[in-house]
């Protein structure tokens, strides 16, 4: 490869990505080249980067020096979230860990978990044969009282489960109803309005309405024939003003593809030039990373 | 990228891998003029770049670990990170506009102009702003667009080679001659700094 082909290659790796055979290319040469390539690339990286200094110097705002060394402050006296190193532990300890009996520890050392003593050689047994018979009697006794009041707690227990189940079924409606009812009133608001956003894909089309209430401060958008997105998916609501996303939650659809999303932060909405969803990584992003696959009517 | 006798900005990304944070203040102050003048002229807003920002150098702070020297000087890390996170809100914001059809245009940028020195810039920073200003001010005008549309704009060659009517090669020969230009005349200045790496 002669030496403008791995630089033009080497420019387009660092500004904006190699892909592909070209990458497959520059990669080989890399190898090829050793230390003299990497020092070479260095020394055009450090080149684009001086481009941005032909960018006018700008003040940033004293609200950002001082929120961002608050959060790395707070960061920095944070446990670190990598893994711990585990204390070392005595041999023949008890641990109350997850690791098997004989497991490493971290200093090279074993632990082992010995079985508890038994019983009897806690306390020495008296070995009188009056006294075996008595404790006998007594253990018979004890256990018919335990028994038939074993029998009495479990009846008890299981009149309570059903009455709580019971109860739990009648709360559960009352939520239900309750939350119908604050949606009818929303819906039905006469200052409600209400927003459709419809698909941008024609496979996926999908639909949603979003009832927005500036008195009751509510907003509701329900969502229709959108896919069932896999865990680590999750659907996202964006009410943009001029050109700026604003996040407005997440949610996701039922097995028969719906969402009822009750939207926090109604005030969100109010104003927006736009409503968007999008799929982003759960749990959701700070800004769209891609297109919207919902969007509303303008 | 640093006109420093050792490269400082380098010394304090290392700090960071300790979770020092007045490495991190310090660091800051040497950087936020020059980082907050890229996200201001790519984004064109100064709260756009104020929100990107936050999450450039909350990233430096993450990843400092990630930081080589044999892969440039410190602070060229930091502002390609700076770029990237501002292209990344630039695409973001483009799809939107293409998708919606309800945004009014690009932000406003700032026209191409040499960078004056500026307050925010501590005194090595004035002087290796002012080498580079120079630099690209000596460029043929096609090379110096074509860079720019390239760095600030994160425009792809063959975007550039349509934007300005000109052939893909030629687009690619002027950015490799002002980038090389821009190198030779910077490497006297760090020359030492990356052998010694």
């Amino acid at each position: 490869m002669d030496g403008d082909r791995f630089r033009d290659l080497a420019l387009q790796e660092i500004l904006t990505g190699l892909t592909g055979q070209e990458r497959e290319e520059y990669e080989s040469e890399l190898d090829r080249l050793g230390p003299v390539g990497d020092a070479q690339v260095a020394r055009m990286r450090d080149a684009v980067a001086a481009v941005g200094l032909n960018a006018p110097a700008a003040e940033p705002p004293a609200a950002l020096r001082s929120r961002l060394i608050e959060k790395v402050r707070a960061d920095a006296m944070a446990p670190a979230s990598a893994d711990k190193p585990a204390k070392p532990v005595a041999r023949g300890s008890r641990e109350p860990s997850r690791a098997p009996a004989g497991a490493r520890l971290p200093d090279g050392g074993t632990f082992v978990l010995r079985p508890d003593r038994p019983e009897e050689n806690r306390f020495p047994a008296p070995n009188l044969p009056w006294f075996a018979m008595a404790a006998t009697i007594a253990a018979v006794v004890l256990g018919a009282t335990t028994w038939r009041l074993s029998g009495r707690l479990e009846e008890a227990q299981l009149a309570l489960a059903e009455a709580q189940a019971s109860q739990a079924a009648v709360d559960s409606l009352g939520a239900l109803l309750a939350s119908l009812d604050a949606d009818f009133s929303t819906i039905s608001s006469p200052d409600a309005s209400s927003v459709v956003l419809t698909g941008t894909s024609p496979d996926e089309p999908g639909k949603a309405r979003a009832f927005i209430d500036p008195v009751s401060g509510r907003a509701l958008l329900f969502v229709y024939e959108l896919p069932v997105l896999p865990p680590d998916q999750v659907y996202q609501l964006w009410a943009i003003r001029g050109s700026t996303p604003f996040d407005a939650g997440t949610f996701r659809v039922d097995s028969d593809r719906r969402a009822r999303v009750e939207v926090a932060e109604a005030a969100t909405l109010l104003g927006a030039d736009v409503l968007a969803v999008t799929v982003e990584p759960a749990p959701g992003r700070p800004t769209p990373s891609g297109d919207p696959i919902l969007v509303s009517q303008t | 990228m640093s006109i420093h006798s050792k490269d400082e900005i380098a010394e304090l990304i290392g700090l960071l891998v300790t979770r020092d944070a007045d490495g991190f203040a310090r660091l800051y102050d040497q950087t936020a003029g020059l980082v907050f003048g890229v996200l201001v002229r790519m984004l064109g807003s100064r709260e756009l770049a104020e929100e990107v920002a936050q999450e450039v150098y909350l990233e430096i702070w993450k990843k400092a670990g990630s930081f080589d020297r044999k892969r440039g000087a410190g602070l060229s890390w930091i502002t390609l990170i700076a770029r990237s996170r501002a292209l990344d809100r630039i695409r973001a914001e483009k799809s939107y506009r293409g998708a919606l059809h309800s945004m009014h245009g690009a932000p406003d940028r700032q026209p191409l102009a040499d960078a004056p020195p500026s307050p925010a810039d501590d005194a090595n920073l004035s002087q290796l702003r002012a080498v580079v200003g120079q630099a690209m001010h000596a460029l043929p005008a096609e090379q110096r667009r074509a860079v720019e549309l390239s760095f600030f704009g994160g425009l792809s060659h063959s975007e550039i080679a349509q934007a300005t009517e000109a052939p893909l090669g030629t687009v690619k020969s002027r950015i490799r001659a002002g980038l090389m230009t821009l190198e030779a005349r910077l490497e006297p200045r760090f020359r030492s700094q990356i052998e010694s790496r």
